[in-house]
């Protein structure tokens, strides 16, 4: 059986878990807002990798980055646990880190995680109509008030014949 | 190689906006009609406003660059040379697909730049030639607006009224009243009412740059190929033209084409029509060149790609306090200011721009930068940033007029080809300081109105990459061979069979969309194709 773009291209296993506690720091838990990572963007954005391949390399690196970074910080013994065990305070040091090093990657995935965010119902549903699916019902709106030009109306021409 | 017996009396190349106004008139008359069109229908389910994932389709399938996009159909472009990256869809509707609809026309002023203001050329027609295509063109799309603009010349009643407001459109009244600045409701090619054969009004759901699947926007698709084709014009989709061919006495014969499995086809004809956008019919013209027409077609002036103009643009979004709702009402075709349009000698710039008023974007637009590309930080403010912006935010758009310059232009790239083996365009443009000082000028406009009525945040993007919408003046017309590539009917000097009638036509580009005014230079290049078809060689 051939692979499927997706196992060619996603994340698997210690990958997914590392990307989950990332993207609950770039969109973490807030109020009534889930985290993104608790929301199952790892999922998401894993199948946008196995979808669009030339996004691979570039949130391969950044979660690397990230990883060796966690593991340097934490003690400089590489054996030990990475980025999800880490306070949140220092995972978001490390995150600035990997920004300013790799900023077209980190950005990458920064928007991947924005777009799983922002696709999901659940997202959707809490911030109301303008981030549902705009059709089939659209949306009401008054009708134009022609009055509002009166004052524009008096105004001289402006235009230049020619 | 397979070929046909099918001799068109004329064929079309590309079934856009342009395009379209030809099969149809041509159509009318009784003549043979073939157009090829590298793209194909796109039906209701295809459009995304259904789907959760709506948004990501502008970073996707519906992306306006082609080289995100990257659908089967597009051809790739070189823009490594180039602040501004030219945008089009390929399909059947052209770039109507994900248009924003916005349909002014040009002023009388525009058709005399270098006579008014001795910059650019004079074009060799006059608003007032064009007049009744402008007419005709309105009364047959459907364009919602309202007549009696102190800043235009007159014009019919519109077939739908304007659009509504709504507390997004509404702030920008107020500013721009406060300010004393013009403003009024756009010509907009989207009805507002019920129109034509069984065309919905627009339910304003907002976002019509990924397209309208209700076909209440008036695109192409919906307007003028519809009844073309049911008049028996013959529409190939998914047929990418490689080349114009050419008979011995140099006049066009038709062209070589692939379909969608790589095949090559011929399509004879008598005369040749191409209307394939700014970028796209150069890129063909050179593309075609031969032992007759070693520099490519038509091209003795070597105009062919030169005069490149896109309407520099950028954006300014201002943020407010009042939960707005502006995602209510269609993205951008509602309201215009035309306060600065033309030239003052005071302001140290010739000619003008225009401010476009824009609605509101998404959360998930938002969050990844709006229209000003400013992203939502990640982290602890994220939630708080998004929350102000989103449902907080309207934007304006500065459009500026460009001028031609020889050196902006279009050529074929020698190592990029699509993926049928064609030599892609590369687009080699910069951007004058004339539309520098506009753009300056301009967003200290924009910030202006937004200030005037309490936006606590102003955020700016000074030149949008994204924003090569309008692709013109690279086959420009006028009345000398020496320094135009087509007459004043769209007509090619070196090859009397051959007609432009796509922006690549614009002399000037003045500083306002510019589809009306190519359906209506179609429109009048197809009554004089109708009318003198007997004298053109074939």
């Amino acid at each position: 059986m051939s692979r499927t773009a997706h196992e060619s291209h996603g994340l698997a296993g210690a990958q997914l878990e590392l990307l989950t506690a990332v993207q609950d720091r770039l969109i973490p838990r807030h109020d009534d807002m889930p985290g993104a990572g608790e929301l199952g963007g790892a999922d998401v954005v894993s199948g946008y990798m196995g979808e669009l391949p030339e996004l691979h390399s570039d949130i391969a690196a950044a979660l690397d980055s990230i990883e060796a970074k966690s593991k340097t910080q934490e003690s400089g013994d590489a054996d030990l646990p990475g980025f999800g065990r880490l306070e949140e305070s220092r995972k978001d040091e490390i995150l600035r880190e990997v920004e300013i090093g790799m900023p077209r990657e980190f950005a990458v995935l920064v928007t991947q995680t924005y777009n799983s965010y922002y696709t999901n119902p659940v997202i959707q549903e809490i911030l109301g109509p303008g981030a549902l699916p705009p059709q089939p019902l659209g949306h009401t709106m008054p009708d134009f008030d022609e009055s509002a030009l009166d004052d524009v109306k008096k105004r001289a021409k402006t235009w230049r014949n020619a | 190689m397979s070929g046909t017996d099918d001799l068109a009396d004329v064929l079309i190349i590309g079934a856009g906006a342009s395009g379209g106004p030809v099969a149809l008139t041509l159509a009318q008359a009784g003549m043979n009609v073939v157009c090829l069109e590298q793209g194909g229908w796109l039906s209701e389910d295809e459009y995304p406003h259904k789907r959760a994932d709506w948004e990501l389709q502008r970073q996707r399938n519906f992306s306006i660059d082609p080289n995100e996009r990257s659908r089967d159909e597009d051809y790739p472009l070189n823009v490594e040379n180039t602040p501004i990256t030219p945008l089009m869809f390929n399909a059947v509707g052209g770039s109507t697909i994900h248009w924003s609809g916005h349909f002014p026309r040009f002023r009388p002023s525009d058709f005399r730049v270098k006579s008014l203001d001795g910059v650019g050329d004079d074009w060799p027609l006059t608003y007032w030639d064009l007049e009744p295509y402008y007419e005709r063109n309105d009364a047959f799309i459907g364009v919602s607006g309202l007549a009696g603009d102190p800043a235009n010349p007159p014009r019919s009643p519109r077939s739908t009224p304007p659009l509504g407001l709504g507390p997004g459109g509404d702030i920008y009244v107020r500013s721009l009243e406060k300010l004393g600045w013009h403003w009024w409701p756009s010509d907009s090619a989207l009805v507002s009412e019920p129109f034509g054969d069984g065309r919905p009004a627009c339910n304003n759901c907002g976002p019509c740059d990924i397209g309208c699947p209700r076909g209440s926007m008036s695109s192409a698709d919906v307007t003028y190929w519809p009844a073309a084709v049911a008049r028996g014009v013959r529409l190939v989709t998914h047929a990418r033209v490689r080349e114009i061919n050419v008979n011995r006495a140099g006049l066009a014969s038709g062209a070589l084409y692939f379909d969608r499995d790589g095949n090559i086809h011929r399509q004879r004809a008598r005369s040749v029509v191409l209307a394939s956008n700014g970028v796209g019919t150069p890129r063909l013209l050179l593309n075609s060149s031969s032992g007759i027409y070693p520099d490519g077609l038509a091209n003795s002036s070597g105009l062919v790609g030169r005069n490149l103009m896109f309407h520099p643009s950028g954006f300014v979004t201002g943020v407010f306090n009042e939960n707005l709702q502006a995602f209510r009402g269609p993205l951008g075709a509602f309201l215009h200011c035309q306060e600065f349009y033309e030239t003052d000698s005071g302001r140290g710039f010739v000619r003008g721009f225009q401010l476009q008023l824009i609605r509101e974007v998404g959360p998930l637009s938002t969050a990844v930068g709006g229209l000003t590309s400013s992203v939502v930080p990640w982290g602890s403010r994220h939630h708080k940033v998004l929350r102000e912006r989103f449902s907080h935010s309207i934007s304006l758009g500065v459009m500026v007029e460009d001028l031609p310059e020889p050196h902006n232009r279009v050529t074929l790239d020698t190592d990029l080809t699509d993926s049928d083996g064609i030599p892609a365009p590369k687009i080699d443009y910069r951007m004058s300081e004339n539309s520098k000082k506009i753009i300056a000028f301009g967003f200290d406009r924009g910030r202006e109105v937004f200030e005037t009525v309490g936006a606590h945040t102003v955020l700016v993007d000074e030149l949008a990459r994204k924003s090569g919408w309008h692709l013109m003046g690279t086959a420009r017309m006028g009345d000398d061979a020496a320094t135009s590539v087509v007459d004043k009917w769209g007509r090619s000097h070196d090859v009397p069979n051959l007609f432009v009638v796509d922006g690549s036509l614009f002399v000037t580009c003045a500083s306002i969309n510019p589809t009306s005014t190519i359906q209506a230079l179609a429109l009048r290049a197809a009554d004089w194709i109708v009318e003198h078809h007997q004298e053109i060689p074939s």
